[in-house]
């Protein structure tokens, strides 16, 4: 793999926007409305990276399945992670007779980015399959033992394929919940045994038996600037600089977390690249934030599951075509922009031109807010003053007048 | 298959259109076609384009960049090495970049470029057997915009992005620059620099770019100016 050089400016600007933040507000303000500005955002965290998110806010997740069982696609953001699942019939382990194998394979190709190469393992392909495995094998989310058909002499064995389809960023988070997605949809034919003999039945002749998953894990990822702040799902970029290192050698204080955490927030993975930390609290931080994140991950993969079940039964022809969309000239491409102000709508553009040769004025300009900074500022002021914890609750106020939407 | 001018070609198909027209004259075989055996063949998917009177090419969506003499690239500096820098432009291999290809360069008064700088240089040597080479001067000794590039913000495109925003008749940057002062380089190589007054600004000129990339020309001035109401604050 040929290394992926980061400039300087490139370096210089991402660290800088993540420790000011952009704003997305007039610059040239007052005085006063942006000390209110500061005063917001020092508590609630409203800064936003280039792509216009918020510090814990991450891409679009989007889950689609192929014609086959445990066949789906992953995507989130630009990033893609394709995942199948297959079976065979294997002879178990010595020391483990009764219970079936689960394998899992990484793979990616030159196709993801340009730095890598084909068929050959790069240090990124064994640390992800290592991570993968502690979070799908370690967790012992899968029963195992179900897998077993004759006790010492056949087994099932389970092996995930995942292959990048293209790396944007948080190959960890994607790649786990395909994984997961695709053991979750996963069918293993029927198996009935009369004396010695073993009859693997067909799809036709009797109906799958889906995988017993006790818990779902997902792997969660933060990246860590300057030992204080956590971004939830980074970009390429943004991973690329918290694990950068200055021109002396030394890391700039910044790294990547990993959080592997179950629906019912039972933590199942912690991993850490990059420097040490001495903050323990953003270890905390980063915690609560994951289990927030994988209860609605969970909660899309089985709804995706349910609706691609209830689809199947009612014999509606599902594969990858689906992603294709029609207004984007690549497949499979979203149109979210790696560099975004927070307010600018791609789709916008498109629709409002549309219109305009039916209605000429049909874009309505916004009404102009009633109350302009100076009072933003005393109604903050008097939350500051008067409390400090119903300070949320004088920014609803203010979120109602439409001032600060979003 | 046999395809014709403007068709959307395959790799391996043939073109027997560009050998008549090469039997009266010559012509010139762009990127994406190639000589073999007497006739022409694609050798990318795309759309078959001819320029006339004589030159033919394939239009295809492209991230990765070959290296083409006489274009204006960015590069990274990666490394120091002799009496060169090494430089990344995102080629197959790196690019060779003299000590002495700079304005008013010499053997005793060396350039001030440091490693992880982004230059802007033009390809000088570009064969598919050797290590390009870049230089930042042009014929006349003189660096005209080429050099290093400081501050601002380097991201990455598709070429075909490069292409477009570079082509006259493309309304983007006229359109942005009279909305709010910045920067810009644009390499070849698929790299844009940039950089305004305020880092705001410099991500709206970021954004601008890479929203037009599926724009016509009259959503694309639509687009600017709702940029530049976003950006003062008109629309929230």
């Amino acid at each position: 793999m040929r290394d992926v050089f980061l400039s300087n400016c490139e370096k210089n600007f991402i660290q800088k926007i993540v420790s000011e933040g952009h704003v997305s507000k007039n610059e040239n303000v007052y005085f006063y409305k942006v000390f209110v500005i500061y005063l917001i955002i020092f508590f609630f965290n409203i800064f936003q990276r280039l792509d216009g998110r918020n510090y814990n806010e991450s891409r679009r997740l989007d889950i689609s399945f192929g014609s086959e069982y445990g066949s789906c696609v992953v995507s989130l953001g630009e990033t893609k992670v394709l995942a199948q699942v297959s079976c065979e019939v294997t002879q178990p382990k010595q020391i483990r007779p009764n219970e079936g194998i689960l394998y899992i394979n990484v793979e990616i190709s030159p196709m993801a980015a340009p730095q890598f190469e084909a068929n050959r393992q790069t240090d990124l392909t064994v640390y992800l399959n290592r991570l993968l495995e502690k979070c799908y094998k370690d967790s012992k989310c899968i029963d195992l033992e179900s897998l077993c058909i004759v006790v010492e002499e056949k087994v099932w064995s389970l092996r995930v394929d995942i292959k990048i389809l293209n790396h944007a960023g948080n190959l960890i988070e994607c790649a786990s919940i395909a994984t997961l997605t695709s053991l979750a949809h996963f069918k293993r034919p029927d198996v009935t045994r009369s004396g010695d003999s073993v009859i693997i039945h067909t799809i036709a002749e009797k109906d799958p038996i889906p995988t017993v998953l006790y818990h779902y894990p997902v792997c969660v990822t933060f990246a860590i600037f300057g030992n204080d702040i956590l971004l939830s799902d980074p970009s390429f970029t943004e991973e690329s600089v918290c694990t950068s290192s200055t021109e002396e050698g030394i890391n700039t204080a910044g790294g990547l977390l990993v959080i592997g955490m179950n629906q019912y927030k039972e933590l199942c993975l912690l991993d850490l690249t990059g420097a040490a930390l001495y903050n323990s609290n953003i270890v905390h931080k980063a915690i609560i934030n994951a289990a927030d994140r994988s209860k609605t991950i969970v909660d899309l993969v089985k709804k995706n599951i349910v609706s691609d079940d209830t689809s199947r039964q009612k014999r509606v022809k599902i594969n990858f075509s689906d992603i294709i969309t029609e207004d984007h000239l690549l497949s499979l491409s979203q149109k979210d922009l790696s560099i975004r102000l927070k307010t600018y709508n791609v789709d916008d553009m498109r629709t409002k031109h549309e219109n305009m040769d039916e209605d000429e004025d049909i874009d309505v300009k916004p009404e102009p807010s009633k109350y302009d900074g100076n009072e933003v500022f005393f109604i903050l002021l008097l939350a500051v003053a008067r409390d400090f914890a119903r300070v949320d609750y004088y920014l609803s106020i203010l979120q109602e007048l439409c001032i600060f939407p979003g | 298959m046999k395809v014709t001018i403007d068709d959307v070609v395959l790799p391996g198909d043939f073109c027997e259109d560009i050998i008549k027209a090469g039997e009266k004259s010559r012509v010139i075989l762009g990127p994406g076609l190639r000589k073999e055996l007497e006739k022409i063949f694609i050798t990318k998917a795309g759309v078959l384009r001819k320029r006339a009177p004589n030159t033919y090419w394939v239009d295809s969506y492209q991230k990765r960049y070959v290296p083409a003499r006489g274009e204006n690239v960015i590069g990274v500096v990666i490394q120091k090495a002799g009496d060169s820098f090494r430089v990344d432009v995102g080629g197959s291999c790196s690019a060779t970049l003299s000590y002495l290809s700079f304005e008013g360069a010499t053997k005793k008064n060396r350039p001030e470029v440091q490693v992880g700088d982004v230059i802007y240089a033009k390809m000088l040597v570009a064969s598919k057997d050797m290590e390009p080479e870049l230089v930042c001067v042009d014929s006349n000794g003189k660096k005209g915009r080429l050099g290093v590039l400081n501050d601002g913000f380097v991201f990455k495109c598709s070429i075909n992005l490069v292409r477009k925003i570079l082509n006259p008749s493309c309304p983007l940057l006229n359109s942005l620059k009279n909305e709010w002062p910045f920067e810009l380089a644009a390499g070849m190589n698929g790299r844009i620099w940039i950089k305004a007054n305020s880092m705001r600004e410099t991500i709206a000129v970021g954004n601008a770019i890479l929203g037009c990339e599926y724009l016509t020309s009259e959503e694309i001035k639509s687009m600017c100016t709702n940029i530049a109401s976003i950006l003062a604050g008109h629309v929230s």
